[in-house]
């Protein structure tokens, strides 16, 4: 069985795993049941419940994709999965308050030690619930409310009403309704108007039971005027079943603030990301999503803005690594819905080992829409013959007074760049590395300084034996 | 390959939405009478004739003929209901064979007029090995609605070049679907300058294999509530070929411009050059546009690119225009010709490339004076 994992997963450095010391599992399976029990559990108020069984039943009725790879989506066994995990008791305020073994996990990770260094605030979670949780003073003396999302339920119930499922509804498709149904845990952040909170502030999703489900539900909020960076990074064991993530992220920028939301995705080969991302952003507001797919299975992220205000701008940045076995379907959806608003998307793939990587992604500009801007870049790398890229953009252009432009190349690595690095003393490997990581630059030098360090290390250890 | 079965239109599904090349003009919207069961049976034939551009006598080798109904394989799959759909209400095919190294001095002239309430035509084109044929094709008439199903192949070394110019009346709905399969060195330039129909729906698909080259170069002008949408699709099965799609779309008034598309690089196709783009000039602010350029590479060693703009007139341009003396109507005009004749640059042959300038000249100054 070991052998059979590290054939499935690979190198994978985050694929230690612990004893699970869960101290609640559900049985696997999806049922109303299991949905009210977790509800339960939480001590939800009514309306919260009452939201959870309307978005099962609407799982269950509504149809699997006909879109993407639906082989590899019908490949989920839905009821093998474990939809409810608990592995402590309570979400910690100190690393020493947190059980030994999670402790443990995170500390391998780095997630203390990038804490104290540069982080504004940490939410680490384990499993379906957060483990610790924790805000420097100063921002929590500012007003900034950073909280995991079931606390942000108890003690900030009226806002949660207000914005939960504003921007994603359960309806919007199949995997919004499951996470609607069975969500835990996640980060709730309610920026004050006119707070710039310089430091980034973090979270990390752990799975570590086999069959393990995580439906995480983020909700941020930037009031007028603010701003914030939210990091976040993802890791799994190594399995040979499979895992299921899929979050809900919901951003609401009003005017004249700025969101900036940083992911690194590095599960493990056996889970299934199929995650739903959006933001709102009102008059002069700008959303960007720093997007990086390094791992799973099975990834379909298509973070979206809608641009809903006057002169709100959208950003999105996004790089893809497929490896053997990896599908990475990811894009980026903007709707232009006011005048003057602005967009710019890059996206850059790799594919290599036999691994497939898709750009899907929609630029809509609405009739009303005016003098709006739109940029859409999309390159492609194929390492090796087996691998397969994919672009699949849609541009719908709604007036006249619009520029929108879209290009995309699929090459591969130029010769005439191997030979003159490899002139200049650089091995094959090295020189090979030296090109994908310059292809990554424009992600990379969008992320704090540690986390593209990190990016530029695992891509390295990626492109370890590309060559030969 | 799998053998070819023709498969019945009600056997088929409605094809879903889903699918890009079904997006935006649904099978419900095209169908003659939106009845998706009904398949009519009084379905006048479109004539068809031959001649040479310069007047002189059809050379030997070229033959037009009525033939039976027959399955021909060809990139238009056996499911695509479009197809099944035209295949089962055409009362007449007709096949265009052109002999093995046939040499044309002047262009063939191919005429297709729809009349009637609905009317339909189904041909084969079949282009001997080692040829040169230049050919233009007009498709005109009243038809309230018109079937076109045309599929092609082009043997071995041959260089084909066509011109299409499309000039069904205002109100006419189009439904056309072509499939042409390019042997190997071959070359395909296909130009289309789409200008009449209120509804138009194109699917335009390719195979090309080694050493050979198509070139789908397309113009459309779009007046009044038009709608007219393209889906191009090239197969490139073997390595070591070239495609071009360009696709240039002025929408005026309300029209609409769509234009989908998907370059495929087969698995060991290496060597292929792929590339298509999509331009959308938008000349009035209830004009619209959609794209979607869509490239699925699987082989390493290739070079694909695609790309999609949509924009109004650069005010620049007319400024220069103006000030040259031509009133902002002329100006706009001069630049629509423009774009509209820069899709078709990279043909090859001036004499067609005179043709369809002179036709898209009279359009335009139709549509001026209107």
């Amino acid at each position: 069985m070991k052998d059979q994992a590290r054939d499935a997963v690979g190198d994978y450095r985050y694929g230690f795993h612990d004893p699970e010391n869960a101290t609640i599992r559900f049985d696997s399976g999806l049922s109303e049941e299991v949905v009210r029990n977790i509800s339960a559990i939480k001590e939800e108020p009514q309306w919260m419940t009452d939201i959870r069984v309307k978005a099962f039943h609407h799982f269950n009725e509504r149809p699997m994709p006909d879109w993407g790879n639906s082989e590899m989506l019908n490949g989920i066994d839905f009821e093998s999965i474990c939809y409810y995990l608990k592995s402590s008791d309570g979400t910690e305020k100190s690393w020493e308050e947190v059980p030994d073994d999670i402790k443990r996990t995170f500390d391998r990770l780095g997630i203390p030690d990038a804490e104290q260094k540069w982080l504004g605030g940490v939410t680490a979670q384990y499993e379906s619930e957060a483990v610790y949780h924790s805000i420097r003073e100063d921002l929590e003396e500012q007003g900034v409310i950073f909280l995991d999302m079931d606390s942000g339920l108890r003690e900030h119930e009226e806002i949660v009403k207000q914005y939960f499922g504003s921007v994603v509804p359960y309806s919007d498709n199949k995997f919004s309704a499951l996470n609607t149904a069975v969500w835990s845990g996640g980060s709730f952040l309610v920026i004050p108007e006119g707070v710039h909170v310089e430091m980034p502030v973090q979270a990390y999703f752990r799975i570590n039971a086999k069959n393990m489900g995580q439906f995480e539900r983020t909700l941020i909020i930037a009031k007028a005027g603010s701003s914030i960076h939210y990091v976040e990074g993802c890791t799994a064991p190594t399995y040979s079943t499979e895992s299921l993530h899929s979050a809900v992220v919901e951003l609401i920028a009003e005017e004249g603030s700025h969101i900036r939301y940083s992911t690194v995705q590095n599960w493990s080969s056996n889970v299934y990301n199929l995650v739903t991302k959006r933001g709102v952003a009102y008059k002069n507001a700008s959303i960007e999503w720093v997007d990086g797919n390094l791992g799973s299975k099975l990834t379909m992220k298509y973070p979206a803005v809608i641009l809903k205000g006057e002169g709100a701008h959208a950003e999105v940045i996004s790089v893809a690594y497929a490896g053997e076995g990896q599908h990475q379907d990811a894009g980026s959806k903007v709707h232009h819905l006011a005048p003057r608003t602005t967009s710019r998307i890059l996206s850059k793939s790799i594919s290599k080992n036999g691994g497939r990587s898709s750009y899907r992604g929609m630029v809509q500009v609405s009739p009303k829409a005016h003098d709006c801007k739109v940029s859409v870049v999309c390159d492609a790398l194929l390492l090796d013959e087996d691998s397969r890229s994919d672009t699949y953009p849609t541009m719908e252009v709604g007036n006249n007074s619009c520029g929108v432009e879209h290009e995309a190349s699929v090459s591969k690595v130029s010769g005439d760049q191997l030979f003159y690095l490899m002139s200049r003393g650089h091995t094959e490997e090295e020189a090979m590395g030296m090109i994908v990581n310059g292809f990554f630059e424009p992600f990379t030098r969008e992320l704090p300084m540690e986390y593209a360090v990190e990016l530029n290390r695992l891509l390295e250890m990626e492109m370890e034996g590309s060559i030969g | 390959m799998s053998t070819p079965v023709i498969k019945a239109y009600n056997s088929l599904p409605v094809p879903s939405r889903s699918i890009h090349a079904w997006r935006y003009t649904p099978w419900k919207k095209i169908h003659p009478t939106g009845e998706l069961d009904f398949v009519p049976t009084d379905v006048v034939a479109a004539t068809v004739s031959i001649s040479m551009l310069d007047g002189t006598e059809v050379p030997d080798g070229i033959t037009l003929e009525k033939t039976n109904a027959e399955f021909v394989d060809s990139p238009l799959p056996d499911d695509d209901i479009a197809a099944a759909f035209l295949r089962e209400i055409c009362t007449e095919h007709w096949r265009l064979k052109i002999e093995n190294k046939t040499v044309l001095e002047s262009p063939l002239m191919v005429e297709i007029r729809a009349g009637g309430h609905l009317a339909a035509i189904e041909m084969s084109v079949d282009i001997g090995m080692h040829s040169e044929v230049e050919s233009v094709w007009t498709i005109s008439g009243e038809a309230s609605w018109f079937g076109f199903l045309r599929q092609g192949s082009i043997a071995a070394g041959t260089v084909y070049s066509e011109v299409i110019e499309q000039a069904l009346s205002a109100s006419t709905v189009l439904l056309r679907g072509e499939g042409w399969d390019v042997g190997r060195d071959a070359t395909m330039n296909s130009c289309l300058l789409s200008l009449g129909g209120s509804l138009l729906r194109s699917d335009l698909r390719s195979r090309i294999v080694q050493g050979s080259t198509i070139k789908q170069l397309i113009a459309s002008h779009g007046l009044g509530d038009r709608v007219d949408d393209h889906h191009l699709e090239i197969d490139h099965v073997h390595g070591n070929n070239v495609s071009r799609v360009v696709l240039h779309s002025a929408c005026d008034d309300s029209s609409r411009g769509v234009s989908t598309g998907q370059l495929r690089i087969a698995k060991g196709a290496d060597g292929s050059n792929a590339s298509q783009i999509f331009r959308n000039l938008l000349l009035s602010p209830d004009a619209r546009a959609e794209s979607i350029p869509e490239l699925e590479v699987l082989a390493d060693d290739v070079s694909a690119a695609h790309g999609a703009a949509s924009a109004p007139i650069d005010p620049g341009q007319l400024f220069y225009l103006e000030s040259r003396g031509l009133d902002p109507e002329e100006a706009q005009h001069l630049v629509v010709e423009g774009f509209l004749i820069d899709a078709m640059r990279d043909l090859d042959s001036g004499k067609l490339v005179d043709w369809l300038r002179g036709r898209l000249t009279i359009h335009l100054d139709c549509a001026l004076l209107e």
